[in-house]
């Protein structure tokens, strides 16, 4: 049953999501007209730049006024704008939602509510959304959308997923893009606790896409009771391990997530790639007000 | 124990560790990846300092297995010199104790056990004079075994090898005198305990004094016993056919029964005597032989007694007189006649009675025997000096010319010197002057401060032997007493170097040393008596090289638990 109470947004913050827009470095040559600017200067409707004519080129874009008054044929270059092919890899494993209940779906509702967002977005600035959830493997992949109308049919996809299984990043990225998709802006949406994630995000770099990273992230998955030996079971692989209790190793815990959290910030900054880390705790705002500083989105309107 | 027990046991307890460990609770969590990480960077840091200790720990296990295969001594705890055992072999050693049941040698082998058992674990032990090092276990089981291996050499003076400490066991009867390097910690464990016994000390033919008499035996019997009353003995002396005599004696305590027994009547061949006690503690004085050689019959005039490993060819006496006359029926001439070890081969008579100058070349002869005088300078033969005259030196005497002459008693003798085993001289009055003695002689009979027997052994250069009578056979009761023959017949071997006559008759008869017979003639302590009711407990095995290895392979044990028991912080 699709649970659409987790994408309530408020009037109010649909219209602040309007004003944004995701924001990209390069849009690949092709696809419709869009909102961002190409990569390369074409028929667009703003004045770019000029260049001297070279024997091929259109003249009807040759500047005569210019001409006649430095007697040289200079061409004028507009600035191209397309739309941009955005994949959302929403992670759907076991470890998302480790526990029944609402209170042990956080991940998976805020990692949703962030993928519907995004789509709004996307959608709403004309960009091409395509929705691949994904644990072992590809889940029903949904798109290219386009158009905000296609907005309810996303809200309602991601209200019917559900979570199983274990991570597979890699796999997923193989399936996904093993049929040759348009160059665009991949946002991986993952608590990124799998042993799957570094292979998943590399075999993306050859891809040469936009890369966006989100770590949703429950404060809960580094608490354990540890008074006393403790077996650990993994939700997704059902592995134990043995654990001699130290309540003092929460604290490493946490420190070693963090490293976690860093040494993966790194490898995205390392490839121009964004990276934000979404806590469950946080709420919308801030998690828009750290894409804005890190590039993800950014003021359209 | 088999040694497949300690080990199924250990086995079994580090099972049991293992299994009764606490359960650990379950707890899913979202993914174990970042814990799995955690480990891994604790472990990188733990697994050096792990390593390190589980190096060490196997290092040590490896090294313990490996003393334990080796028995190497240096490592162990009571490593380093051998503790010697030096067991008595005095045939007192073999005397019971009072319950019958054992000896002293397998008191001392039971004190040794004890000492083995309680020594510190991985020490070593040597046994007698023999210098191979032997564990614990080896040496337990030798002192486990026939306890004749323990004082089969015999050696009353054993070069004990090096060793730490040196652990005597003797009933301090017996002359046992081991070698030990200066310095060792020396301790003696005495394995007296007193006991009855009575024994023959001597049983030996007697030349006669003259002719007339015919042979004869001394058969002297000595009781000891420690708090008991008379000591009942039965007597028994039988020749080849038959017992001759029986006797039931009751001796005190100490007392030595004496018997001249008339050997005419007894067939030839050997003569054995023989005594029975009630709890004889000491069996090996109860019998006595005589191989009485010489005798061809029951009636036999002449005397004809001769020990059996007596040489067989008489020696030649070559007597040098200061006068025809004055040798001629003297008692020196008739034991030298009676005696068959010895033939006179020439009587001379002395030119000067001061200095008597020898034919040259003199008589072939194996003694010369100088009669009231002596010779200038000393004869190139063994000599025997009969009174020589007192301003002349003879025989390691000095002159003692102005020197009077007084009558007294023999107070002083070497009973131990061969020339007097079987002579009896003390308390015999004897007419001598007073002389020196050269330093390299001795005196063997005293009276007060005068010699009056000497002898002289060789000089280191070589030479012969002397012997020298200094006072008058002729005035002398020692002339009616068959002891001057047995002193002429134990000359004539000695001064040519035969074996004497004392040392083949022990060896024949089977007769112990007197001190033998005192079996509790000792200075040592005796063993308390409620000290011998705990021989029988079973001694404590010390750690062998079983038990290291046992304990190696514990630690091994807890090692592999504790490395496969799975990650732990």
């Amino acid at each position: 049953m699709a649970d659409h109470s987790v994408f309530a947004f408020e009037p109010a913050f649909l219209a602040r999501l309007e004003r944004l827009r995701l924001l990209t470095r390069r849009v690949p040559a092709g696809g419709f007209k869009g909102e961002h600017r190409a990569s390369h200067l074409g028929s667009g409707l703003e004045f770019a730049d000029y260049r001297p004519y070279v024997e091929g080129d259109d003249v009807r874009h040759l500047d005569w006024r210019a001409y006649l008054r430095f007697d040289r044929l200079l061409l004028r270059m507009f600035e191209e704008h397309g739309d941009l092919a955005v994949y959302i890899l929403l992670d759907c494993s076991h470890s998302m939602a480790p526990t029944p209940g609402p209170g042990g779906r956080r991940k998976f509702d805020a990692a949703r509510r962030i993928a519907a967002a995004l789509t709004y977005i996307a959608l709403a600035t004309l960009d091409r959304v395509t929705l691949a959830p994904y644990s072992g493997h590809v889940h029903q992949v949904l798109g290219p959308l386009h158009g905000s109308r296609q907005v309810w049919r996303a809200l309602d996809y991601l209200a019917n997923l559900d979570t199983g299984g274990e991570t597979h990043l890699d796999r997923t990225v193989r399936e996904v893009f093993a049929a040759g998709r348009r160059r665009g802006l991949v946002i991986v949406i993952s608590d990124l606790l799998s042993d799957t994630t570094e292979g998943g995000l590399d075999l993306l770099l050859p891809l040469r896409h936009d890369v966006a990273v989100i770590q949703v992230t429950d404060h809960r998955d580094l608490e354990a009771p540890l008074d006393r030996d403790t077996t650990l079971v993994d939700s997704e692989t059902g592995d134990s391990l043995r654990i001699h209790g130290a309540p003092k190793l929460l604290h490493r815990l946490e420190r070693e997530a963090e490293a976690h959290r860093e040494e993966i910030r790194a490898r995205c900054t390392a490839r121009g790639w964004s990276f934000i880390h979404a806590p469950v705790e946080a709420s919308f705002e801030e998690l828009a007000l750290g894409a804005l500083r890190r590039g993800l989105l950014s003021r359209g309107r | 124990m088999p040694f497949w027990i300690p080990l199924g046991v250990a086995a079994l307890l580090v099972l049991a560790i293992y299994l009764i460990r606490p359960t650990a609770q379950a707890l899913p969590v979202a993914s174990t990846v970042l814990w799995r990480r955690l480990l891994a960077a604790r472990k990188r840091r733990r697994d050096r300092l792990r390593w390190l200790l589980s190096l060490l720990l196997a290092t040590t296990v490896a090294g313990l297995l490996s003393v334990a295969a080796s028995r190497a001594p240096w490592l162990q705890p009571g490593g380093g010199d051998p503790i010697a055992l030096a067991f008595d072999p005095s045939p007192t050693m073999q005397a019971s104790l009072p319950d019958g049941d054992s000896s002293r040698i397998e008191l001392a082998a039971a004190e040794a056990r004890r000492i083995v058992s309680e020594a510190e674990a991985g020490s070593r032990f040597t046994v007698n004079a023999d210098p191979t090092p032997l564990t614990s276990a080896e040496v337990l089981a030798l002192l486990s075994g026939p306890l004749e291996t323990l004082s089969s050499a015999g050696d009353t003076e054993p070069a004990i090898p090096t060793a730490r400490r040196v652990q005597v066991f003797t009933d301090g009867i017996g002359p046992f005198t081991p070698i030990i390097d200066p310095g060792t910690e020396t301790e003696t464990v005495s394995v007296l305990v007193p006991a009855r016994n009575a024994g023959i000390v001597r049983f030996a033919t007697r030349p006669p004094a003259t002719l007339a008499t015919g042979p004869e035996a001394l058969l002297e019997i000595l009781a000891t016993d420690p708090d008991d009353g008379p000591v009942p003995v039965e007597l028994t002396v039988a020749d080849s056919e038959t017992i001759r005599i029986r006797r039931q004696l009751e001796l005190e305590p100490g007392d030595r029964f004496t018997a001249l027994i008339d050997l005419g009547s007894f067939a030839p061949g050997p003569v054995t005597a023989r005594i029975a006690t009630p709890r004889d503690a000491f069996p090996l004085d109860n019998r006595a032989s005589l191989i009485d050689a010489g005798r061809a019959g029951t009636a036999s005039t002449r005397l004809g007694v001769r020990h059996a490993r007596a040489r067989a060819e008489p020696r030649r006496v070559l007597v040098v007189a200061r006068s025809p006359g004055s040798f001629a029926g003297s008692a020196a001439a008739l034991a030298l006649e009676a005696d068959t070890s010895v033939d006179v081969v020439a009587v001379r008579t002395a030119a000067d009675a001061e200095d008597p100058p020898l034919e040259e070349p003199l008589p072939l002869a194996d003694i010369v025997t100088f009669h009231r005088t002596a010779p200038a300078i000393s004869p190139a033969m063994p000599a025997l000096y009969l009174d020589p005259p007192q301003a002349v030196a003879a025989g390691g005497l000095s002159h003692a010319a102005e020197t009077p002459l007084s009558q007294r008693r023999i107070d002083r003798t070497d009973a131990s010197h061969p020339l007097l085993e079987g002579v009896s001289l003390l308390d015999l009055p004897v007419v001598v002057a007073a002389r020196e003695l050269d330093p390299r002689c001795t005196a063997l009979a005293s009276a007060g401060d005068r010699t009056a027997i000497a002898v002289c052994d060789p000089p280191p250069d070589g030479g012969p032997r002397s012997l020298t009578v200094a006072f008058d056979l002729d005035h002398s009761s020692l002339a009616q007493r068959p002891d001057l023959a047995a002193l002429f017949q134990n000359a004539a071997a000695w001064l040519t170097e035969t074996p004497a006559i004392a040392g083949d008759l022990t060896a024949d008869t089977g007769l112990q040393d007197e001190r033998a017979t005192l079996i509790n003639a000792s200075t040592l302590e005796p063993v308390p008596t409620n000290h011998l009711a705990n021989l029988d407990s079973p001694n404590r095995r010390p750690w062998s090289w079983r038990t290291l290895a046992l304990a190696g392979l514990l630690l091994a044990s807890f090692e592999a638990v504790t490395f496969f028991r799975g990650l732990t912080l």
